[in-house]
């Protein structure tokens, strides 16, 4: 071997060696998490080693592919994820604003023939009058009643009782019955609440 | 009956130090190679060769004895001496522009692969560590630890990158200079039997290499 075709096998060794792919830092995240619940965030990053993540909520950071996290503080937070390859020597990285937030009811709409003056939702201990419930609601034009921001009331992440009431004359009368939704497992919106002449739909949001 | 048969001969051990096969000559006579000799009794002109070894001659006095020991010290050639001198710094000198370079490069391309992946691990052994201290994850002794390995890791692999790249280009440099080297030769000749003989080193692996040149 000579000395050049040395230094050009050197040189090709080095410029491979530069042609390694970058790693690409993604994230598939939601806007909002609510906050309480564990959530298991995602990545889309590709062509990494590993992956660290900078929650931005002064919690523990974590390295790994998909990140057990929980938010406990509402709030807004930036949070960064960095893809690593080659040992550490190449990075990509990405910050993402998420937002973290209790729920809160919303609003409800109710779909029936109605003879009452007033419906009346019970959200565990919290009771939510409506407005002037005398008519016919049909899913086209339901009966509304806004919640949110009037009341702020949070969901929790645990079973609360839900009780339907129609009231006329001063008396209440179950329009349907009593339902316990475990709101740890339940997180469709709106939650429906089915009695024999009514559906009622209950909508939440994020703060 | 020892005076009617009383011996005229004298068996001569000759006990040769300085040579391993040696051949002696009784005035003027080459005798067989073995170190017992039956001689006439009286005086006589030794001559002692061995190679490496200047000649040795002196006079062989064997009284009335029936057997003796003869000793004979061979005093080792001057050009043989020169001989390993030179063959010393031919040594040296194959060494220093071509065997040290070799290995150096050799050694070190050893190790640039084992060095190289021991780096890589102890910087992502780091990085991760530089991570979870950002939070107080980690007690400062494992951070400092990590950093410590990782500098080593480090410097073992630009220690072995930069032997490969020194042994490397010294031994292109100094090619021409270690081809050009010639072992050094020591021929001597036989003084009975006037052959020639040689002793030199095998270039490439150093080795003693011996010949005989024959006179007819």
């Amino acid at each position: 071997m000579t000395l050049k075709s040395f230094l050009q096998i050197s040189i090709l060794c080095l410029t491979l060696s530069s042609c390694f792919q970058r790693p690409k830092a993604c994230l598939n995240l939601d806007d909002t998490y609510e906050t309480g619940r564990e959530y298991r965030l995602s990545s889309c990053s590709e062509n990494f080693d590993f992956l660290t993540w900078d929650f931005g909520d002064q919690s523990y950071g974590f390295i790994g592919e998909t990140a057990p996290h929980t938010f406990y503080e509402q709030g807004e937070y930036y949070l960064k994820l960095t893809a690593y390859a080659d040992g550490g020597y190449r990075s990509d990285e990405i910050v993402q604003k998420v937002k973290a937030s209790k729920r809160y009811l919303s609003h409800f709409e109710v779909v029936g023939e109605s003879n009452f003056s007033k419906f009346r939702l019970a959200f565990g201990s919290n009771q939510i009058p409506g407005p002037s419930a005398n008519g016919s609601f049909t899913e086209a034009l339901p009966y509304s009643k806004q919640i949110w921001p009037e009341q702020a009331i949070a969901i929790p992440l645990e079973k609360v009782k839900v009780t339907f009431f129609g009231e006329r004359n001063g008396s209440s009368t179950t329009l349907v019955s009593p339902d316990i939704i475990n709101f740890e497992n339940n997180t469709e919106n709106p939650f429906i609440l089915e009695g024999e002449n009514f559906l009622v739909k209950v909508y939440w949001t994020y703060n | 009956m020892n005076s009617i048969y009383a011996q005229d001969s004298t068996t001569v051990r000759f006990l040769v130090k300085g040579g391993d096969k040696y051949f002696i000559r009784l005035d003027g006579e080459l005798q067989p190679q073995t170190n017992i000799l039956k001689i006439e009794q009286g005086t006589h002109e030794l001559e002692v060769w061995s190679f490496k070894s200047d000649l040795y001659k002196g006079k062989l006095e064997t009284g009335k004895l029936d057997s003796t020991n003869f000793l004979v010290a061979l005093k080792q050639s001057s050009e043989f001496s020169a001989y390993l001198a030179q063959k010393e710094q031919f040594k040296r000198d194959l060494f220093w522009s071509r065997t040290a370079p070799v290995a150096l490069a050799g050694l070190s391309a050893a190790v640039i692969p084992f060095a190289y992946f021991s780096r890589k691990n102890k910087h992502e052994d780091l990085v991760k560590n530089e991570f979870y201290d950002q939070f107080g994850q980690i007690p400062s002794a494992t951070i400092d630890n990590s950093r410590l390995r990782y500098k080593t890791a480090n410097v073992l692999f630009m220690v072995a990158s930069a032997g490969f790249v020194v042994g490397t280009s010294s031994f292109f440099l100094l090619r021409k200079k270690s081809n050009a080297l010639n072992p050094p030769v020591f021929r001597q000749q036989n003084p009975f039997t006037l052959e020639y003989i040689e002793l030199t080193m095998n270039h490439s692996i150093k080795a003693p290499e011996l010949g005989l040149v024959l006179n007819f």
